[in-house]
């Protein structure tokens, strides 16, 4: 019955499936080469996404709030207002020093300040604003 | 009306007129013309086992050509055909014979017995069987002969197995091509599989990258949330670059920093007793200057963050 079947159609069929199979493994290979991509993609937006929401952790609200509470600033008349995606600070009267060491520590540590008001009130006294956001 | 397809034996010679009908499949038998025959003593014990010997053994017979080779036992003998295909199957194509319509093809030493010869194959030739096997001979070699009939002829069970087309590779390289090829396509299978492993396996790792990090659900998402903190530490990082900035500038002598607000995307800076505005422009350079505006020594200064 073989002898019958002329072994052209066979390299015909055998061409087909060639054909086939190689066509899958480079739709295969560009799958594989698609996920690498989106794995490291995907890592290196893990790795910024983590180290920049990390900066801007609301943890360091708590270390802003201790260091406002601190015995340096128990007489300098400051509000707190604490929410639960913002905090503000206001001072009708504060000290130069005083404000230097507020500002100083707001801006050397990474907050989201979206407000800020200093006026002078004297030589000595400022009024202050400060509006930072999680 | 019968469908059922009438079957017609044939002999097939050079010399001799076949009439067939168009509907009519066919049984081939080969004239002794078309066909070497040669019975040999050789030890063996299979059919496989002779035709391999078969081209060493007919090669001091056979002029040059491109021979097949079937055999069968007689005995202890073994009964050996040599035979060229590409000549019977350009007989049969001037024969107008479709290969298609062809159910086997038979050599004559098979199905013509001793109780047909001697028998007519053309005008000139008689076929006849000496020491068992069948010969052709001129007419007047023959004392007597008869008319060739194959209506009902019984066939012997030995068709050969013969091939019914014709490439330019011949058959065995086809075969070894074929198998190339299917080993390519298992190589590809396999390679397929590993490949579609490791998708699997990266896709389960950024998976896992998700959830370690607890990243939203879609990459979209968090390039957005990305996007949302790198444009608020852009803009924060500016912030502090202006603050720095006035916190080290020389104001000329008389002029004092008012206040400063921070709001909006923009700052402003509100400076008394400056008589210039250019020094402290100067300053602050390398930011975007809004508008600056000095009325009654009071410079109000706004920059874009």
């Amino acid at each position: 019955m073989i002898g019958r079947i002329n072994p052209l159609y066979f390299l015909l069929l055998i061409l087909v499936f060639v054909l086939f199979s190689t066509y899958r493994l480079e739709q295969a290979k560009d799958r594989l080469q698609e996920a690498q991509e989106d794995l490291k993609v995907t890592e290196e937006l893990a790795i910024r996404l983590m180290a920049i929401k990390k900066a801007y952790d609301s943890k360091n609200k708590e270390k802003l709030v201790r260091f406002l509470k601190s015995k340096q600033f128990q007489k300098s008349g400051i509000k707190i207002k604490n929410t639960a995606g913002s905090f503000g600070v206001e001072a009708s009267s504060l000290d130069i020093s005083r404000l230097n060491a507020i500002l100083s520590r707001v801006f050397n540590g990474n907050y989201n300040v979206v407000g800020l008001r200093v006026k002078k009130r004297s030589d000595d006294k400022t009024e202050l604003r400060l509006e930072i956001k999680w | 009306m019968s469908f059922k397809t009438h079957v017609k034996t044939v002999l097939l010679d050079p010399k001799r007129e076949i009439e067939i009908d168009a509907q009519e499949r066919l049984d081939i038998i080969l004239s002794p013309r078309l066909y070497w025959v040669h019975r040999f003593l050789i030890p063996v014990s299979s059919v496989k086992e002779a035709k391999k010997l078969l081209p060493s053994l007919f090669e001091e017979f056979l002029p040059e050509g491109e021979y097949r080779y079937e055999a069968y036992f007689d005995g202890d003998d073994v009964i050996a055909f040599a035979y060229e295909h590409k000549k019977i199957l350009e007989l049969l194509h001037d024969k107008q014979i479709e290969l298609s319509r062809i159910r086997s093809v038979r050599f004559a030493q098979n199905e013509i017995g001793s109780s047909l010869t001697p028998c007519l194959l053309d005008e000139e030739h008689v076929m006849v069987e000496q020491d068992g096997l069948l010969i052709v001979v001129p007419k007047s070699f023959a004392n007597e002969y008869k008319e060739l009939s194959l209506k009902e002829l019984p066939l012997s069970p030995k068709p050969i197995d013969f091939e019914r087309y014709s490439n330019i590779v011949d058959t065995r390289t086809l075969y070894v091509v074929v198998l190339l090829l299917f080993a390519f396509v298992v190589l590809n299978l396999v390679e397929l599989g590993v490949t579609y492993k490791k998708t699997t396996n990266l896709e389960e790792s950024r998976r896992e990258v998700f959830l370690k990090n607890g990243l939203l659900p879609t990459s979209m998402q968090n390039l957005s949330l990305l996007k949302k903190y790198e444009k608020i530490d852009k803009r924060q990082k500016k912030l502090r670059k202006v603050i720095a900035t006035l916190m080290r500038v020389h104001l000329p002598k008389g002029s004092t920093l008012e206040s400063l607000s921070y709001g909006k995307e923009k700052i402003i800076l509100s400076f008394s007793g400056v008589t210039k505005k250019e020094a402290i422009l100067k300053a602050f350079k390398e930011f975007t200057l809004v508008d600056a505006q000095l009325q009654k020594r009071r410079l109000r200064m706004e920059l874009a963050i």
